[in-house]
């Protein structure tokens, strides 16, 4: 009995204080990418997945600081600082950055070959989610 | 030249040592140490390149995930900047994005096996368990060997510094610690002189460490060396010293000295021993090799002998040897060796050849009688031992022959008359016998002769007869006629005994047999001498006793007047009642009581009772003159004129009725003490009767000096008076001597009446005998008197008496 209770109250702990939606990487609906993995998803906005396809990341800069320690474990700056040591080559350039997320969401509703996050409450039906990035 | 500096120069030998052992033991380390500095830095070199890539690899795998080949080979450019780096290969799981190679015309390249690749699996920078790609990195060999060599030579040359540091250091450091204190006292050693007294100074620092006792050490040393150097010196010195006296109490001795070898060879020997022995002169320098055994020994088996003697008993030895050297006479030396080790012996060599021959003398002399020529004593016992001892089977007889009258013979006509006399003597009895017998001088007046094979008693009987009569024939000696008789004792050999005591003693029982038989005849020992020598001896003890005893009696014969036949005196004679042998008559104990010395006890006895007796006469009327017999052993000291005047005045008595009688023998010594005693008991009225007169050898010139008052003419002139003219003719002469010196004349031993008359005729004043009285006790001389006076002994007295 009191392990229960403590494992309740861990459970509790964990939990965010105020709730935090979750993030959703998303495609338009007829896009070919399918169902993905943290790993590719990883490859398709860290640009390790050039080869997995004719397919653009977007970032926005509403839940990117989010998406991005979510999804690797490091903040924004570390990404920035990994970033910036493949700009100095130029040959893999970071996920183009939108300013809001309606505009990502536009932008992903234009081309199917992009790929970008939202938050979950943000989902339409136009969109298809590939991957969801737990709370 | 550097093997000698290597034994003369500790420093070269030390350092050499040192460089030696520091260039091994250094050589050792680099070896090792170089080994692992190698190692090392291949170790350091690879830990380098892993750092590399550790700095890289974030880069890398970036590079990797985004397969971004520039990045890569941006990675690779930089990792080529290291020298160590030959080659950079990156690549994902899909191909090569880099890969570098530095200096590619190097052949060395081609091979990159040579060297170990350093290759790291390059993970996503995300997702770490995702693999995408590696980086490999190949190493320059040369460059690592470059660093490794490198490495090597700095250990080489740090230990190189280090073994020239130390080596240097060490020779420092013995060059001034030891080397040089060293070559300090070295050079200060030999300036040193200890003779006075100087001492080694320690290096200046070292007083207290090794080198400053190794100083003192050096310094008790040279003083002991020095004390043992002076000891030596000053043995040396006494040693010279000695061997100078010793060489010449060597060469100066008048003994011949040498040292010889156990054979008798001789190594060195004096100038003494060389004239000695007429030996070549000795040479002192060089050993001599003359051997004793050389010489010429008359007992060549001596020598030899007295060597082994010495040498096996280790003990000194000497001996006379003898020489015969040619026709030289015949020398003796005496020898003693000594051992003085090593098998060698000292020997001394005396000549005593004069010492020698003065013994031989001496020893004939010890033997030979000087006056006769004969054997003495010593030599008869000799002769004896050589002759007789040995052969106890024949038969021979011992006589021994004494000269009557002969001391009497000396002492009247002196020692030189009497030696002639003795000479002549010799001489006849040598006559006499057999060349073969043995004659010897034994004693002053007696002779032994040794007669070999007397078979029987005739056959010597007949020899002792002619010795006697060639004895007893006349001779002239000084002048005068004269004669002496001789008594022989004889015994037999074996029957009599055969040791030469019991044989002498024997024949001197047999001798003096002979001459208390009268002399002049010879007699044959028999046991039964040896038993009436005993009884003498017996009776001589018991006469000691005799007078506590009272045993003794004095008896009184009677001295008549012959011319009127009245009994004028008498003479005491002694007699002893024996308790067990009876009377023993006094010419049996008499001349054993003078023997002894008693018979001084008896001569005071004999006073004694006589005048006693005297006084008792006195008082009954008698006035006889009363003679004592005073023995010649008497005068002068054993009847003191002093004691017979004292018996006199104790007893009452008148001196003129006191008479002393005695015998010519004691009186013809004639010395002084005599002629006092004689002198001053006639100046005190003793009446002195010389007694057996005419029997010993004395003159009638005597009795004009010796005063006597009167004369007793012996009984064996008046016994034969009747048959033998001349003793009549001689009784007659002393009777008229006597009247003209105005003596009286007593005749003694007067038996009958024939001799009686005869005597009266003649004119003789006195008589005692049988005829008139044998000796009588006292109790009865008044009867006798009356007897004397009343016989008809005196017819024509008698008869006047009557008428």
């Amino acid at each position: 009995m009191p392990r229960r209770l403590i494992l309740l109250l861990l459970l509790l702990l964990s939990l965010p204080a105020k709730g935090e939606p979750s993030l959703v990487v998303v495609v338009r609906q007829d896009s070919h990418i399918g169902s993905l993995n943290r790993s590719q998803v990883i490859g398709y906005f860290l640009g390790g997945a050039r080869h997995a396809g004719e397919c653009e990341a977007l970032d926005q800069l509403a839940d990117a600081d989010v998406f991005y320690e979510k999804l690797t474990g490091r903040t924004r700056a570390q990404i920035k600082a990994y970033w910036a040591r493949l700009l100095f080559t130029g040959r893999t350039r970071p996920p183009r950055t939108l300013d809001g997320r309606q505009q990502l969401l536009d932008e992903l509703l234009n081309d199917p070959q992009t790929i970008g996050y939202l938050r979950a409450e943000r989902l339409d039906r136009r969109l298809r989610v590939v991957f969801e990035l737990p709370p | 030249m550097i093997r000698d500096w290597w034994q003369r120069s500790l420093l070269f030998r030390t350092v050499g040592g040192i460089v030696v052992i520091s260039l091994l033991v250094g050589g050792l380390i680099v070896f090792v140490m170089s080994d692992g500095a190698a190692r090392q830095a291949e170790e350091a070199a690879y830990r380098h390149l892993i750092e590399l890539l550790d700095t890289v690899e974030s880069t890398a795998s970036v590079a990797c995930f985004v397969g971004d080949s520039e990045l890569a080979t941006e990675v690779a450019r930089g990792l080529l900047s290291s020298s160590l780096v030959l080659g950079v290969d990156i690549a994902t799981p899909d191909g090569g994005l880099a890969q570098l190679k530095r200096r590619l015309d190097d052949p060395g390249s081609d091979r990159p096996d040579a060297a170990r690749m350093v290759q790291r699996e390059l993970h996503s920078p995300f997702t770490p368990a995702l693999v995408v790609g590696h980086i490999r990195l190949t190493p320059d060999p040369a460059a690592i060997a470059e660093q490794v060599s490198a490495a090597r030579s700095q250990i080489a040359l740090q230990a190189l510094l280090m073994i020239v540091t130390v080596t240097l250091a060490l020779i420092l450091t013995v060059w001034r610690q030891v080397v040089l204190p060293i070559s300090v006292m070295s050079r200060r050693l030999p300036r040193i002189d200890p003779g006075r007294g100087e001492q080694l100074v320690p290096p200046e620092g070292c007083e207290r460490d090794e080198f400053g006792s190794l100083v003192s050490d050096i310094n008790a040393l040279s003083s002991r060396l020095l004390g043992a150097l002076e000891n030596e010196r000053r043995l040396n010195r006494q040693h010279e010293i000695d061997e100078r006296k010793y060489r010449g109490i060597f060469e100066q001795a008048e003994s011949g000295i040498f040292i010889a070898d156990a054979a008798g060879c001789m190594t060195s020997y004096n100038h003494a021993l060389a004239r000695l022995l007429g030996l070549p002169r000795p040479l002192f320098d060089r050993p001599m090799a003359v051997s004793l055994g050389e010489l010429a020994w008359a007992d060549d088996s001596a020598l030899p002998a007295m060597l082994r003697r010495c040498l096996e008993g280790n003990l000194a030895v000497a001996e006379d040897l003898e020489l015969k050297q040619g026709l030289m006479p015949r020398r003796w030396v005496n020898l003693s060796l000594t051992p003085i080790g090593d098998g060698l012996l000292q020997g001394i060599l005396i000549d005593v050849t004069e010492r020698r021959n003065a013994e031989l003398k001496a020893q004939r002399m010890a033997f030979t009688d000087m006056l006769t020529g004969l054997p003495n004593r010593l030599g008869f016992e000799e002769y004896w031992n050589e002759q007789i001892n040995d052969r106890p089977a024949q038969l021979f007889a011992l006589l021994v022959i004494d000269l009557e009258g002969f001391k009497q013979l000396n002492d009247a006509l002196g020692f030189p008359a009497g030696d002639r006399v003795l000479a002549s003597f010799a001489a006849r009895i040598s006559s006499c016998v057999k060349e073969s017998d043995w004659t010897a001088r034994i004693a002053g007046d007696e002779f032994a002769v040794v007669l070999r094979n007397i078979g029987n008693q005739e056959h010597l009987d007949a020899i002792c007869q002619r010795i006697l009569s060639s004895l007893g024939e006349r001779f002239t000696v000084s002048g005068q006629q004269t004669c002496l008789g001789a008594s022989i004792g004889a015994t037999l050999y074996p029957r009599d005994g055969t040791k030469l005591p019991t044989l002498l003693r024997n024949a001197e029982l047999a001798l003096n047999e002979a001459r208390s038989q009268g002399g002049r005849l010879w007699r044959l020992f028999d046991p039964g001498m040896i038993q009436a020598v005993e009884d003498r001896h017996s009776v001589a003890s018991d006469l000691r006793m005799a007078i506590e005893r009272d045993e003794l009696r004095m008896h009184y014969q009677p001295i008549v007047d012959l011319a009127t036949g009245q009994v004028l005196g008498a003479e005491a004679l002694m007699r002893w009642q024996h308790p067990v042998r009876g009377a023993v008559p006094p010419d049996r104990f008499i001349p054993l009581a003078e023997q002894s010395g008693l018979i001084n006890e008896l001569g005071l006895w004999s006073l004694e009772t006589v005048c006693r007796q005297l006084a008792a006469w006195q008082t009954g009327g008698l006035a006889p003159r009363v003679t004592v017999n005073v023995s010649a052993r008497q005068i002068p000291d054993g009847l003191t004129p002093e004691r017979v005047i004292a018996a006199a005045g104790r007893h009452g008595i008148a001196h003129d009725r006191l008479g002393l009688e005695v015998t010519e023998g004691s009186l013809l010594g004639e010395s002084a003490a005599t002629l006092a005693w004689l002198d001053s008991l006639r100046r005190a009225g003793f009446h002195i009767y010389l007694d057996d007169f005419g029997t010993g050898y004395s003159s009638l010139a005597y009795l004009k000096r010796l005063r006597v008052d009167t004369i007793k003419i012996d009984r064996a002139f008046v016994r034969d008076m009747g048959r033998v003219a001349s003793d009549r003719v001689m009784i007659e002469a002393v009777v008229m001597m006597a009247s003209s010196l105005q003596l009286s004349v007593v005749a003694e031993g007067i038996e009958n009446a024939e001799q009686l008359a005869m005597l009266r005729a003649i004119g003789c004043h006195f008589g005692q005998g049988y005829h008139f009285s044998r000796p009588i006790p006292a109790e009865d001389f008044a009867a006798a008197v009356q007897r004397i006076a009343a016989s008809g002994t005196f017819p024509e007295l008698t008869a006047k008496l009557a008428g």
